[in-house]
């Protein structure tokens, strides 16, 4: 007697701009996660079935679901964790749907060009002059940032990105705050700019949501508030001594 | 495009984890906090006042109806010191070295404090 | 910039959530909870003499009239949040104004009440 369990997909259909839930019984082994049921539901019951999903490890962030009303990325989701089932898996919440269960992320790739995720240097150096030298202790300072993997797990998590829709979120913040604290890094003042504004970290009320399900510890949520905390520093500095401001 | 396909979590987001109900009635916390510090400007009115005006005052607030309000009261206003306290780490990366501080090494003292303080009240309003 | 100035109001939150948490439960039950249930010492201590006298000194209304600053402007900072976390469709700007209006409102009447005693 094989295991079987009931999947309730979501599904939707951009031409006809309808959406629905279907149900799948899936035979499921027992190592089995919720993608290994995605893809077998595409492979063998519906080929119409559109989802999203590369590495199968939790390293790509391409996955990333709601499964059960939870954010998760499906490929570390296991089906003897939601047995007797069903299993609810939807699309990524405060996303437009493209179709079934992949999401139109352009929303998050504009806010995270808008910190601007890279290195900026008054002056590039040159390569004669060799690398930039980092001790350990400067580079576990901004580490814990760097592990982001871009899932969007975290916005779909977030109230104030629900009824915010221009609040630059979790990720993008947590990568501008993680160039802020690079000691290699000059160009902090041109990513307070976005992040200070009234779309950056003043919007997030510290539900913590985002970092209760990053799939990486990467803990935007506290990023943020250190964010606002060198942010207001910084904001009194800025009347107090006017000339002596941040670069 | 007429209709849009983002689902958003909607105004009752609060009601759909426990952990988004817990911070609800975190924000909570702050209308208990203001509606006190009424009383409590009240209190210091009448404390400007006369014996008698101000004795009627501390009488209306032992009726059973003020009694329920400062449990409750109470109840919240402790709940935003646990909470606020306990979130405070989160918003402080202090490194020694390559690690960072624990957690518990910047609450630990704020709960400390918390205490502290109870204890400097009632020593100052009983003595 | 749009909202250039919320670390302001963030300090004054962050700062008087600080002070609320460690002040505001004790004062709670000395002055409503204790009393409420009868018990003879709390009741005591709150006669009129004896706490004019304490809110007397210059150090104690110092220290009474910034944590109920601070505590005002950190409850309705979250009180506005709330408000907005709630969907409740207000335009941002004047519900900013009426909230920080009201806080200072209760910081103003705790000066002039302090001022009195």
């Amino acid at each position: 007697m094989a295991n079987t369990v009931v999947l309730e997909v979501f599904r939707y259909d951009p031409e006809t701009r309808e959406s629905r839930m279907q149900n799948f019984e899936v035979e499921y082994q027992d190592d089995w996660v919720v993608l290994d049921a995605l893809n077998h539901i595409k492979d063998e019951i519906d080929g119409s079935l559109s989802h999203r999903w590369s590495c199968r490890m939790g390293v790509c962030g391409s996955c990333g679901m709601v499964v059960n009303g939870y954010p998760k990325l499906t490929c570390s989701a296991f089906i003897r964790d939601y047995l007797p089932g069903p299993i609810r898996v939807e699309p990524l919440a405060n996303f437009e749907v493209e179709r079934d269960l992949i999401v139109d992320f352009d929303m998050f790739l504009e806010k995270l060009q808008r910190v601007t995720p890279w290195l900026v240097r008054d002056e590039e150096r040159p390569i004669e002059d060799g690398e930039h030298i980092q001790t350990p202790a400067q580079l576990a300072q901004y580490k814990q940032y760097t592990l982001c993997i871009n899932c969007m797990l975290c916005y779909s998590a977030c109230p104030v990105v629900s009824h915010e829709p221009d609040f630059l979120g979790p990720a993008a913040l947590a990568l501008g705050h993680r160039y802020n604290l690079d000691s290699r890094d000059q160009g902090t003042g041109l990513r307070l700019d976005e992040m200070l504004s009234s779309d950056g970290i003043w919007d997030c009320t510290f539900v913590g949501a985002c970092s209760d399900v990053c799939p990486k510890h990467v803990d935007p949520a506290g990023a943020i508030q250190q964010a606002k905390v060198s942010g207001t520093m910084e904001y009194f500095k800025s009347f107090l001594m006017p000339a002596g401001s941040r670069k | 495009m007429s209709t849009s396909s983002r689902r958003a979590l909607g105004p009752r987001w609060w009601l759909m984890r426990r952990s988004y109900f817990l911070v609800f009635v975190r924000e909570l916390t702050a209308i208990f906090i203001a509606a006190y510090l009424v009383i409590l400007l009240i209190i210091l009115a009448k404390l400007g006042g006369d014996a008698g005006s101000y004795e009627a005052f501390r009488e209306s607030l032992t009726s059973p109806g003020m009694l329920v309000f400062g449990v409750i009261t109470l109840a919240f206003t402790l709940f935003h010191s646990i909470t606020f306290i306990s979130l405070i780490p989160q918003g402080m990366a202090i490194w020694r070295g390559e690690e960072r501080v624990h957690p518990a090494l910047i609450a630990g003292p704020g709960y400390v404090g918390l205490v502290a303080v109870v204890a400097i009240v009632l020593v100052a309003i009983l003595r | 910039m749009k909202g250039s100035h919320e670390a302001f109001w963030w300090s004054l939150f962050s700062a008087g959530g600080v002070i609320a948490a460690m002040l505001i439960p004790v004062l709670v039950f000395v002055t409503v909870v204790a009393p409420g249930f009868g018990w003879g010492v709390f009741v005591d201590a709150m006669q009129y003499d004896r706490i004019a006298g304490l809110v007397g000194h210059q150090l104690v209304k110092a220290i009474l009239f910034v944590s109920i600053w601070l505590s005002f402007f950190h409850a309705f900072h979250r009180i506005r949040h709330l408000i907005l976390d709630m969907h409740v469709s207000v335009p941002g700007l004047p519900l900013a104004v009426l909230n920080y209006a009201l806080a200072t409102a209760g910081t103003v009447s705790a000066a002039l009440v302090l001022w009195r005693i």
